[in-house]
């Protein structure tokens, strides 16, 4: 499936930008991967180490191999659910609104739309040393209602898309004025 | 009490069935998400390319074991339960388990 069918594109709508997290949050749940990774081969030394004819025993060697690859198993399905944790977080902007899809979890994701012409205030803030030295960071936009506020969260150059942001919050509501203003007449 | 020790095999495939529909759930997600790039597209492929090694080297290091052994559990004799345990039989070469000790 493709993002415009995704979004249910309108005719008149064009894509600006499709965001996602920066890269370097998936880094944490890597290394974390790659020590589990690790976790069994140095059992395996510290096993043969203390108790040198352990393999020997048949039941034992069986169990040990079945858990370890259990233990594999397992670790790819938790780096699997963490890549799609982090990767279906997905911010679309198009020339009329802004789509926010947060995915939390295997079963949990949550979906907001916020036209643009309804943006009164958008704030981008880069924290931390890596953020810095990156350049990402989180983008506020917020609405007049206080009901739906949308937060780009670990988004690359976050100064340039908020510029962008306000630009097209700007087109689109020129375009609008100027809709309502055809109809009164 | 004893089982074969294919039995322990059940428990694992049991859990490779669990692994695929979790596996094929997440790339349903991808799917329908409009998330199908080359990246997602490498992470896949990556998890199930060490998924199916993962399962080969398990086979190939239990390939010599033989499944159809038995495995004791635990010993249940229910008949010790209720009668007085055999006495122990005295072994005639051990001095001192003898009932009399000959000192010449």
């Amino acid at each position: 499936m493709d993002i415009a069918r995704f979004i249910k594109k309108k005719s008149y709508e064009k894509i600006e930008l499709v965001l996602r997290r920066h890269v370097i949050t998936f880094l944490a749940h890597v290394f974390l991967f790659a020590l589990l990774m690790l976790a069994p081969v140095i059992f395996y030394f510290i096993l043969k180490n203390l108790f040198p004819g352990i393999f020997e025993m048949e039941i034992i060697y069986i169990f040990l191999v079945l858990g370890t690859s259990i233990f594999y198993m397992t670790a790819y399905l938790l780096f699997f659910v963490h890549f799609l944790d982090y990767y279906l977080d997905l911010w679309i902007v198009t020339n009329d609104r802004i789509i926010d899809i947060e995915q939390f979890g295997l079963f949990s994701r949550t979906i907001s739309e916020l036209d643009l012409f309804r943006i009164q205030d958008v704030t981008s803030n880069v924290h931390g040393f890596f953020p810095t030295m990156l350049n990402y960071g989180n983008i506020h936009v917020k609405t007049a209602s206080s009901n739906i506020d949308i937060v780009f969260r670990n988004v690359r150059d976050p100064n340039t898309i908020r510029e962008q942001l306000i630009k097209l919050s700007d087109e689109d509501r020129k375009f609008h004025y100027k809709q309502d203003k055809d109809e009164n007449q | 009490m004893s089982i074969p020790l294919y039995s322990f095999l059940f428990a694992y495939i049991l859990f490779l069935i669990f692994f695929v529909i979790f596996y094929i759930l997440i790339v349903y997600h991808i799917h329908i998400s409009a998330s199908y790039t080359i990246f997602s597209f490498f992470i896949t492929f990556f998890v199930g390319t060490c998924a199916i090694l993962t399962f080969y080297f398990t086979w190939h290091l239990l390939s010599d074991v033989d499944w159809k052994k038995r495995v004791v559990l635990f010993e249940n004799n229910s008949m010790t339960l209720f009668e007085k345990p055999a006495p122990i039989p005295l072994d005639e070469n051990v001095p001192g388990t003898q009932d009399e000790v000959n000192f010449n």
